[in-house]
């Protein structure tokens, strides 16, 4: 809509042929980057929640790594791995973005080091998983595929980059990060289906948010990017 | 007939985020954000390669010595430990359980030097200047497809939405708990994650009214 106006209420219409950007792949490319810079933020805010008790249990854990599955499930393979790199990259540059409000280079000294970097690479393997289940799928398998989905990027990644981090920066054999690693698993299950649901519902409620760009290749004139 | 008017009950204080700068004009709040940055990377390169506890420790000195000649409150650099004591309990813990002292000391002190030195440049660096540092060490990677004016423009976008993802966050806890669904992670996240897609579209679609849609 925005578009239109902007065609019809000044004279000169900017030509598509004249090899310039048309207005509609401008929106779709500011839309692609006002997701990435707002699903970096949306990591930030999830980390700076302090652990919050979920189920019956009462069990706290922490929100980053939700952040990071959703931006995945949500945006795709490289638009997740843009919001998570942005995010993890200003953080150690320096913006107090990190859980606790910290920040800095000083954080790859820190036991969590490993699993801070694995976030992009967890999001990108998310996102592969999950553009393949939105496009090939019914919309009811959706929730227990991209769980699948966020859990397995998550151990495939997160945990073993994770582990990597902990064992060279505290010191201890691979075996013992991986026993100070199992604390991790009950919340990355609940957190994996929180991540699968919501993902689900926002599809449901924006289809074109994932598959917009695959679309519009097939319905526009070929030797246009 | 006067209707008097129940006084608003006070919002919580959310999180002050980007208001954590010290106050004052010390000489590290005039060192250019590029050669601070720099100097973090190499003392973090030290510590995390020569794993000497000693030099550990006089790093962690030094830091104290530095941040007060630089007239920064050592209460906001300190403040760190508060905020970050579980993460270091849980270190404390695991390296009581499988390490020896002398390793427990050595692996505590490397992480507490480098995080306090972190902290400090933060301490004495405003954000935009550290944006400013992001996008002049992404031009020269200007031939591996990065795009220094996107990226530096995702990263204002990020800061800007901040603050309105953490008011977001903060009521659609409150509307769970007044559901009784607080230990409910859905509906924590839900209407957070809604919010965060319309605010993105909202700014996408200011972005190109505005023409800013052809950046390098």
């Amino acid at each position: 809509m925005v578009f239109n106006s902007r065609m019809t209420d000044t004279s000169p219409a900017p030509s598509r042929a004249s090899g310039s950007q048309s207005p509609a792949r401008g929106a779709a490319r500011t839309l692609d980057l006002a997701l990435i810079g707002v699903f970096a933020a949306l990591i930030a805010v999830l980390a700076f929640a302090p652990p919050i008790p979920v189920g019956n249990a009462g069990v706290p854990i922490t929100l980053q790594s939700l952040g990071v599955a959703l931006a995945g499930l949500v945006l795709g393979p490289w638009r997740g791995f843009a919001a998570a790199g942005l995010y993890v990259t200003l953080g150690l540059l320096g913006l107090p973005i990190l859980a606790g409000f910290s920040g800095g280079l000083g954080v790859l000294a820190g036991p969590s080091a490993g699993y801070l970097l694995a976030f992009p690479f967890t999001a990108l393997l998310a996102g592969l998983g999950a553009r393949a289940v939105v496009r090939r799928s019914r919309p009811r398998w959706w929730i227990p595929l991209l769980f699948l989905v966020a859990l397995g990027a998550s151990v495939l990644c997160t945990h073993v980059l994770g582990i990597a981090g902990m064992s060279v920066n505290l010191g201890v054999t691979l075996a013992e990060a991986f026993v100070m690693d199992i604390v991790f698993w009950p919340g990355d299950v609940i957190k994996s289906l929180a991540a699968a649901a919501a993902a689900a519902l926002l599809h449901r409620a924006y289809p074109a948010l994932l598959v917009r760009h695959d679309r519009q290749r097939r319905h526009s004139p070929a030797g246009r990017r | 007939m006067a209707i008097r008017r129940r006084a608003p009950r006070p919002l919580p204080r959310r999180d002050e985020v980007f208001g954590r700068t010290a106050p004052g004009d010390g000489f590290l709040h005039r060192t250019p954000a590029g050669l601070k940055l720099l100097g973090l990377a190499t003392l973090t390169l030290i510590v995390l390669l020569a794993r000497q506890p000693l030099l550990s420790l006089a790093v962690i000195g030094g830091l104290l010595v530095l941040c007060a000649a630089a007239r920064v409150p050592a209460g906001m650099l300190l403040s760190l430990l508060r905020r970050i004591w579980i993460l270091l309990a849980a270190v404390l813990a695991a390296q009581l359980i499988f390490n020896d002292p002398l390793t427990a000391a050595e692996v505590l002190s490397r992480i507490l030097a480098c995080l306090l030195a972190a902290q400090l440049m933060i301490l004495t660096t405003p954000p935009m200047a550290l944006l400013e540092v992001f996008r002049a060490l992404l031009r020269p990677m200007r031939p591996l497809g990065a795009r220094p004016g996107r990226a530096a423009l995702a990263a204002l976008v990020m800061l800007r939405s901040i603050p309105y993802l953490a008011d977001l966050s903060a009521l659609a806890g409150r509307q769970a708990r007044a559901r009784g669904l607080e230990r409910d992670l859905r509906a924590r996240t839900v209407p957070l994650l809604l919010g965060a897609v319309a605010y993105a579209q909202d700014t996408g679609r200011a972005l190109a009214a505005r023409g800013i849609d052809d950046l390098d």
